[in-house]
C-alpha cells in the first residue's frame, strides 16, 4: 500500500472511530426513564466500555483531589528504583486545597460525559461545588442535570435535599426527601443494603427536619419509621421517647441539622501528617458522634 | 563525526519528506484544542486537565512516531538495496548506526519540541500557570526515554522484520512502562520461581516510569533537583548505550542480501 494510500485509511480509521464513539455517546446518554427495548439493547452493547472508561476518568478526579497520591498498595520490597520514583514524582499524601478543588471538576465532567447513568461524578460534583468551592448555584445545575439523566436514582434526591437543606432552603429539601422516599418504594433497588441506610439516614434527617419546624406528629412517625428499620438502635428508640414526652427543641435540631451539613471531616492521622488512606476513609463526611446518626454522603466509603 | 552527520542529515531529510509527522502534529493539536471545549459543570476556571492530556498525548504519539520512525530504517534501506551502497563507502557499520540513531533522535526531539509547543500555548491560552523550568525538565526526561525506545527499535529491526520488530518494541516498551513498575505489588501474592523470576525481570528491564515525571508538573510538586535529574538522564544514556551495542553486535556481522522480503 502507498504511504498516502496508509494515511488515508488512518483517517477513514479514525473518523468511524470518532463516528461509533459519538453514535454511543448518543444512544446512551438519554434518560432511564425513556429507555426503550432497542436503545437498552445498545447500552447493554457500549455501556461496559463506557462505564470503565467513566470509572477511570472518577478514577483521575480522585488522583487529582490528592495531589497525585495514587491508591495505597501493598509492596513485597523497596528498591533504589522506588525511591527515585518517588523522589521524580512525590506521592506524599496531600489534599486539595479550596481553590484546587475545581481541578477535578473537568474530569467529573468528562466522566458524567462518558456515562450519564455513573450517578457518582454527579454527586461528587454537587458536594463539592456546593461545599470548599462556595457555588452552590453550580450544584444545582450538576445535580439538575443528574435528575434529568436519572429520574430513577433516589441517590440524587437525596443530594439534592441536602443541597437544599445546607443552603437554607428546608420547603425545597422536604419536597426532594418526599421523592427520595417515594423512589425507595417504589424502584427496585440493585443495593438493598444500602437503600436501607439510605432510607434511615432520610428518615433522621425529616425527624430533624420536622422538629426544627416544630412539627411534633410527622416528627414522631419519621423517627418511628426509623426505628422500625432498626429496632435495635437505642438512639432512635431514645430520640422516640424524647419526642413524645418532652417539649420539642427546634433550636437544637437546626444545630444538629448544621452539624451534619457543615462539619468537615478531619482525620487525626491525618492532622497529625500520618495519615494513610484507606477504604475506611470517611473524607467530607461529617462528624457525628454517634455512629447511627451518621449521614452518609458522596465522600462515605463504607 | 561527520560521516555519522551526514547519515543523521539523510534521516531527517527523509522524515520531512514523508508524513507522518505532520499528520501526528495535527492529531496532537486537533485533540487538545477540541479539550477546551469541557464546560467543567460552568465552573470556567484555568485547569491543569488539558495539559495532563495532552501531556498524555504527547507521550503516545511521540513513542508511536520513535517506533515506527527507526523499526523502517533498516529493512527500508535493505529492500531498496541503498544499503550496499553505503556499505562499499569508506563508513564503519558502527558510524552507519549512530548516524541513523541520531538521525531519529534529533527528528524525535525537533517534534517533540513541536508537540510541547502546541500543548503550552493550548493550556496557556485556557489561562492555566505551571512552572515552565518543570516542564522543561518533563521534556527532558521524556526526549531521553524517546532515545532509549529508538535504540531498542533499530535493535529488533536489525534481525526481524520492519513489523515485527515494531511490535516487538511496542511490546517491551508497554511491559517496561506499565508492568514492571508494579512488579513489587505482584510480589506480594507470588512465591517459589514465579517470584525469582519477577524479581529479576524487575532489576534487569528498563525503567521507564522514572522518565515520566508530568504528575510532579500537574500537582504542583515544584523543580526537580538537579542532581536527581542529572542522574536519570544518566540512566537514561546508560540505557541507550546498551541498546546501540546490542544493535551494534547484531549489525556488525550481519550478512545482507540482495531482495530479501523484509
Amino acid at each position: 500500500m502507498s504511504s498516502s494510500g496508509k494515511y488515508f485509511s488512518l483517517i477513514v480509521a479514525l473518523a468511524l472511530g470518532v463516528g461509533a464513539v459519538g453514535v454511543g455517546a448518543m444512544l446512551t446518554s438519554q434518560s432511564t426513564s425513556n429507555t426503550t427495548g432497542s436503545s437498552a439493547g445498545s447500552t447493554y452493547i457500549l455501556g461496559p466500555a463506557r462505564s470503565l472508561l467513566s470509572a477511570t476518568l472518577y478514577q483521575r478526579a480522585d488522583t487529582y483531589f490528592h495531589k497525585g497520591a495514587p491508591p495505597n498498595q501493598e509492596e513485597a520490597f523497596e528498591s533504589i528504583f522506588q525511591k527515585w520514583k518517588e523522589a521524580i514524582n512525590p506521592t506524599e499524601h496531600r489534599h486539595t486545597t479550596a481553590a484546587e478543588t475545581l481541578e477535578i471538576m473537568p474530569w467529573l465532567r468528562l466522566a458524567t460525559k462518558t456515562d450519564p447513568h455513573n450517578i457518582e461524578p454527579y454527586l461528587v460534583a454537587c458536594y463539592w461545588l456546593n461545599g470548599d468551592c462556595g457555588r452552590p448555584d453550580l450544584a444545582l445545575g450538576v445535580i439538575e442535570e443528574a435528575v434529568g439523566k436519572n429520574p430513577d436514582r433516589y441517590e440524587i434526591y437525596l443530594e439534592k435535599g441536602r443541597l437544599h437543606l445546607s443552603n437554607n432552603q428546608p420547603d425545597q429539601a422536604m419536597n426532594s426527601f418526599f421523592t427520595t422516599l417515594t423512589l425507595l418504594n417504589t424502584v427496585e433497588q440493585t443495593d438493598p443494603e444500602q437503600a436501607l441506610i439510605d432510607r434511615s439516614t432520610l428518615l433522621t434527617i425529616q425527624s430533624l427536619l420536622f422538629e426544627a419546624q416544630g412539627s411534633r406528629t410527622e416528627a414522631i412517625e419519621a423517627t418511628r419509621q426509623n426505628l422500625a428499620l432498626y429496632p435495635d438502635r437505642s438512639s432512635h428508640s431514645n430520640r422516640l421517647i424524647k419526642l413524645e414526652n418532652e417539649p420539642l427543641n427546634p433550636e437544637q435540631a437546626q444545630q444538629q441539622l448544621a452539624v451534619l451539613f457543615t462539619s468537615k471531616y478531619v482525620c487525626a492521622a491525618e492532622a497529625n501528617g500520618e495519615h494513610v488512606h484507606s477504604e475506611n476513609c470517611s473524607h467530607g463526611a461529617p462528624v457525628v458522634e454517634d455512629a447511627q446518626d451518621h449521614v452518609h454522603g458522596p465522600s462515605c466509603n463504607h | 563525526m561527520s560521516k555519522i552527520l551526514t547519515i543523521a542529515q539523510s534521516v531527517c531529510l527523509e522524515m520531512i519528506r514523508r508524513k507522518d509527522i505532520y499528520i501526528i502534529l495535527t492529531l496532537q493539536g486537533f485533540l487538545t484544542l477540541m479539550l477546551t471545549m469541557v464546560d467543567s459543570f460552568g465552573s470556567d476556571v484555568p485547569s491543569s486537565y488539558i495539559m495532563d492530556i495532552g501531556l498524555l498525548l504527547a507521550f503516545l504519539l511521540s513513542i508511536t512516531l520513535a517506533i515506527t520512525m527507526s523499526a523502517r530504517q533498516f529493512p527500508n534501506e535493505e529492500r531498496s538495496g541503498t544499503i550496499f551502497t553505503i556499505l562499499t563507502k569508506p563508513i564503519s557499520r558502527l558510524e552507519f548506526l549512530l548516524g541513523k540513531w541520531c538521525g531519529i533522535w534529533i527528528c524525535l526531539l525537533l517534534s517533540n519540541a513541536l508537540f510541547y509547543l502546541i500543548i503550552t500555548g493550548i493550556t496557556l491560552s485556557k489561562g492555566y500557570a505551571f512552572s515552565p523550568v518543570t516542564l522543561f525538565q518533563v521534556f527532558c526526561l521524556h526526549s531521553s526515554m524517546l532515545g532509549i525506545i529508538a535504540a531498542i527499535s533499530l535493535f529488533f529491526s536489525l534481525f526481524l522484520t520492519q513489523a515485527a520488530g515494531g511490535t516487538a518494541t511496542g511490546i517491551a516498551v508497554v511491559l517496561a512502562y506499565l508492568f514492571v513498575p508494579r512488579i513489587p505489588n505482584l510480589l506480594t501474592y507470588e512465591s517459589g520461581w514465579r517470584e525469582k523470576a519477577l524479581w529479576l525481570i524487575y532489576f534487569v528491564s528498563p525503567h521507564f516510569e522514572l522518565f515520566d515525571m508530568r504528575a510532579r508538573l500537574l500537582h504542583g510538586w515544584g523543580v526537580l533537583e538537579f542532581k536527581i535529574l542529572l542522574g536519570t538522564l544518566a540512566y537514561g544514556l546508560l540505557l541507550t548505550i546498551v541498546f546501540l551495542a546490542l544493535a551494534w553486535f547484531v549489525f556488525r556481522k550481519k550478512h545482507f542480501k540482495r531482495g530479501a522480503a523484509l
